[in-house]
């Protein structure tokens, strides 16, 4: 995978540092280890919806939701509730 | 974009000593007129390791309410204003997390271990722009018994 998205290390005395790169989720924000030069088949996959790497549970719901648009349902809930005088 | 960023001890705060159940160090939970982009987290032990060697398990999980916790001020990079974002450290009533499909990343490592990440531009985890919705970073251990220190960094 030539472009991650993240990164993530543990130091640890006595042993030299481990670390590996992430990706973020795009439908829902997990963190995901990425092992070197694995295929984004393996730890994940494409989302050509959003065209965003997405978490192998994602990939299973086969469906396109960004956290964009989970944002905008949370807003949009919020509100509503506010104008109804609920929030 | 305004560069934000606080930790445990905030102010002086004292967290307390870990224990088997999950103690929320830091909570960010988002605000309606700002979108927060959380882009760097450090955590370790910030007490002395056990006698026996263990682990610490430290998770970063999608929360619903802010819980109950001291309130933090966030420290700010360069000249900005201050954050939108409700920042609280040592969580005394832990936030609401999602039964399922909250967690966002668990890291279990040794007690002696320090751990930091870090996205790149594009990459961060969203704070929703609406009240009590961010993400809390818990803590537990079955046998590590003092305190941990967590730093998170964000942008708005």
């Amino acid at each position: 995978m030539r472009k991650p998205g993240g990164y993530f290390c543990v130091s640890e005395p006595d042993k030299r540092p481990a670390e590996n790169d992430t990706f973020t989720c795009r439908h829902c924000q997990r963190i995901v280890d990425v092992k070197p030069f694995a295929d984004p088949a393996e730890v994940g996959g494409m989302c050509f919806g959003c065209m965003g790497l997405i978490c192998p549970m994602c990939v299973d719901l086969r469906v396109c939701d960004p956290v964009e648009k989970k944002i905008q349902r949370l807003i949009d809930r919020h509100e509503a509730l506010r104008s109804y005088g609920l929030a | 974009m305004a560069q934000f960023s606080t930790n445990n001890t905030y102010n002086a705060a004292t967290p307390a000593n870990i224990g088997s159940s999950y103690v929320s160090q830091v909570v960010l939970v988002g605000a309606a007129s700002s979108m927060g982009r959380l882009q760097e987290i450090n955590f370790g032990p910030s007490g002395p390791p056990n006698a026996t060697d263990n682990s610490i398990i430290y998770d970063l999980s999608l929360c619903t309410t802010a819980g109950t916790a001291t309130a933090a001020t966030a420290t700010k990079g360069g000249l900005h204003g201050a954050s939108a974002c409700v920042v609280s450290v040592n969580a005394t009533v832990e936030p609401t997390i999602a039964a399922t499909g909250a967690d966002v990343k668990n890291w279990g490592m040794n007690q002696r271990a320090t751990g930091r990440w870090v996205a790149i531009p594009g990459s961060e985890i969203i704070i929703p722009p609406t009240a009590a919705n961010g993400v809390a970073l818990r803590v537990k251990s079955a046998t590590y018994a003092s305190t941990v220190a967590v730093d998170l960094a964000w942008q708005e």
